[in-house]
């Protein structure tokens, strides 16, 4: 049976309605911990809270690391020692004074610098490449860093900021490298830029395994120094130098934090939008380079802190980077500076690789992470 | 008023778009067709200012897009692209407020004008209820509604979207492009979309600019442009054009059998006669 349908009525669409602006919310005061796990974007409020609970946790962390070691001192003394050199006055040295002062204080305070420099220069690679596996190891900026310090020591050993520069230049032209390699004709693509990164990385790695065959230098350390990291090496005036390279690049990376939210959608979106592209790109590769350059002169080639951490904040608290940026820089300097204790204490007195330790501490984290969201 | 002069792209040695002209007035809804890779895309980005053509120039109120600082574009111009690829889990409030950047100074938060301003945009797209769900976990149509809001957000005087409606079901195609047609009335807007869909460029265009092989073929009303003699040279590809009963704008239909160019005779849907004919448009009710 055939049958026509009859025609459907069509009408013109009807004008349109707009709604009555619904209300702002924030009417009634919400519990305050609440805005730590809330999602939408960043308040400065939010960043306060999370950064104040982050910031916390790193100083009873960094506490913990000079009380425990294979020489244990009882917390009062760690109070005393360290209230007393930093506000006080030290008349005479005591054996506690040199323990916590001059032996683990330093290396705490790198590993604090060292986890908040790669988690920044990881978190900064993830938005700028858009890409979850870009990290200054992965990515072979570390070997390149790695194989500059190399230069610099075998070359110029008593310079003392030829070390932390020619890390810098080498980090930088590695970034640059595989920045160049990745991109194909059409365009930057993922899996290019990775698989640019890891041929780098390896190539870097033998190169610098083929210099420290070659060259039996009294000043170079071994290639699980450069590759696995240890921060047991900072006795020789380098530190404040790369603390003030950290700052200064951290507070440049904050800056670009704007920009690089947008960014991350897309670089041409971020354009349209009135985002100087080149100009943040630029700055930012300059910055992680800077960043992992600085830490990889005087602590090795720490990997998985850079890739892991950014991510777990992100899983947290939202990919903003305005508060991705600090509280990365603060979970880094955790995990970078319990890692390095459980390296120190573990099979005390032989002490293990730190990169080894966060890799270990890392991953269960991660995965945990992953599985719940 | 938005114009573009004569615009020339070459890629390679390829011509993407051959002197290509357009004006736009304020209240002025312009819809640009033509077959893939037609050129259709890439006249959007010149016209935003992301592709410098060779030759020619694009003007907005009279002046060089080059005269206007990065910023200035960025209120200017709203742009809802083809089929962005987001990545990173941002709520969908985060994503339009980044439309707020232009009016920022760079770093710091988002003001509470900011928000009004992005909530309302949602709000216009009917895309509010998503305002807390990560922007990765949204369907196809719900995305697009979410980045038009964004464009809205930005609060422009120029809106270019390509294929805005290419995700959308038949309810929001429609709401869509009415929502677009009335902003551009009461707005003032210069807007330019890039559709595929006919009938829609029929009902809701002021003007249609039809490309191909990166040259325009035509510039005018939809009764000028969409013809059986023009869709035949742009798309290759027999059509039917009559009046849509009761709107009275060209309506497009398209049959599986005839290929032949228009001039030679007139449309048959059913080149293989009556029966064919009963077969290829009744229905067969279900009995």
């Amino acid at each position: 049976m055939i049958r026509r349908h009859p025609a459907p009525s069509l009408e013109r669409p009807q004008t349109l309605v707009i709604d009555p602006p619904t209300r702002l919310e924030g009417g009634s005061p919400r519990p305050r911990l609440r805005v730590l796990f809330e999602r939408g974007p960043a308040t400065p409020r939010k960043v306060a809270l999370v950064c104040a609970v982050l910031g916390a946790l790193a100083l009873g962390v960094a506490f913990l690391a000079l009380h425990l070691g294979s020489e244990p001192v009882p917390r009062a003394i760690v109070g005393r020692v360290l209230w007393a050199h930093l506000f006080g006055r030290v008349e005479e040295l005591t054996a506690a004074d040199v323990i916590i002062w001059r032996i683990r204080a330093p290396r705490v305070v790198l590993g604090l610098t060292a986890g908040a420099a790669l988690a920044i220069a990881g978190a900064l690679l993830q938005a700028l490449l858009r890409n979850p596996l870009a990290e200054p190891y992965v990515l072979g900026i570390s070997g390149g860093a790695a194989l500059g310090a190399i230069v610099a020591i075998v070359g110029w050993g008593d310079v003392l900021w030829a070390r932390p520069l020619l890390a810098f230049v080498g980090a930088a032209l590695t970034t640059a490298l595989v920045y160049a390699m990745s991109r194909g004709r059409t365009g930057m693509a993922t899996e290019r830029l990775v698989l640019a990164g890891v041929i780098i990385a390896t190539l870097l790695w033998s190169g610098i395994a083929l210099v420290l065959a070659l060259v039996p230098s009294p000043h170079l350390r071994g290639l699980v120094f450069w590759m696995m990291g240890d921060l047991s090496g900072v006795g020789d005036g380098v530190l404040p130098l790369v603390i003030g390279i950290v700052v200064a690049a951290s507070a440049v990376a904050y800056m670009q934090a704007r920009p690089l939210n947008l960014l991350m959608v897309g670089e041409e979106e971020a354009r349209v939008l009135g985002v100087e592209v080149e100009r943040v790109k630029t700055l930012a590769y300059f910055v992680a380079s800077l960043l992992a350059g600085a830490i990889v002169s005087v602590a090795g080639a720490i990997g998985f802190v850079g890739l892991v951490v950014p991510h777990l904040v992100r899983l947290l608290w939202g990919a903003d980077n305005r508060l991705v940026i600090p509280a990365a820089a603060l979970s880094g300097a955790i995990l970078v500076t319990l890692a390095d204790t459980l390296a120190r204490t573990a099979l005390a007195p032989r002490e293990l690789p730190v990169g080894a330790v966060t890799a270990m501490l890392g991953v269960p984290i991660f995965i945990a992470l992953l599985r719940r969201v | 008023m938005l114009e573009a002069r004569d615009v020339t792209v070459v890629c390679g040695a390829r011509p993407v778009l051959s002197e290509v002209s357009l004006a736009v007035a304020p209240g002025e809804l312009v819809a640009v067709i033509g077959p893939n890779g037609s050129g259709k895309t890439t006249l959007l980005r010149v016209l935003r200012g992301l592709v410098l053509p060779q030759r020619g120039e694009v003007r907005w109120q009279g002046k060089p897009l080059a005269h206007f600082s990065p910023r200035e574009l960025a209120r200017i111009f709203g742009v809802v692209p083809q089929d962005p690829k987001i990545g990173f889990r941002m709520t969908v409030l985060e994503y339009v407020l980044q439309a707020r950047f232009p009016y920022s100074n760079g770093f710091g938060f988002e003001s509470e004008a900011d928000i009004r301003c992005a909530l309302s945009a949602l709000r216009l797209t009917r895309a509010v209820e998503f305002r807390d769900r990560w922007i990765t976990e949204l369907s196809g149509g719900e995305r697009q509604r979410v980045i038009l809001a964004r464009a809205l957000a930005v609060e422009p005087r120029v809106l270019l979207l390509d294929e805005p409606t290419s995700n959308l079901d038949l309810r929001f195609q429609v709401e869509m492009l009415t929502l677009i047609r009335e902003l551009t009335r009461c707005r003032a807007l210069s807007s330019i979309f890039v559709a595929h869909d006919l009938n829609l460029v029929a009902e809701f265009a002021d003007r249609v600019l039809m490309l191909r092989d990166g040259r325009s073929l035509a510039f005018g009303s939809p009764e000028e442009v969409l013809t059986e003699e023009r869709l035949w040279h742009a798309f290759g590809t027999r059509s039917l054009v009559d009046r849509h009963p009761v709107s009275g704008s060209p309506r497009i239909t398209i049959s599986r059998g005839d290929v032949r160019p228009p001039w030679q005779g007139p449309a048959s849907f059913h080149p293989g006669g009556a029966d064919d004919a009963e077969r290829g448009s009744v229905e067969i009710a279900p009995s």
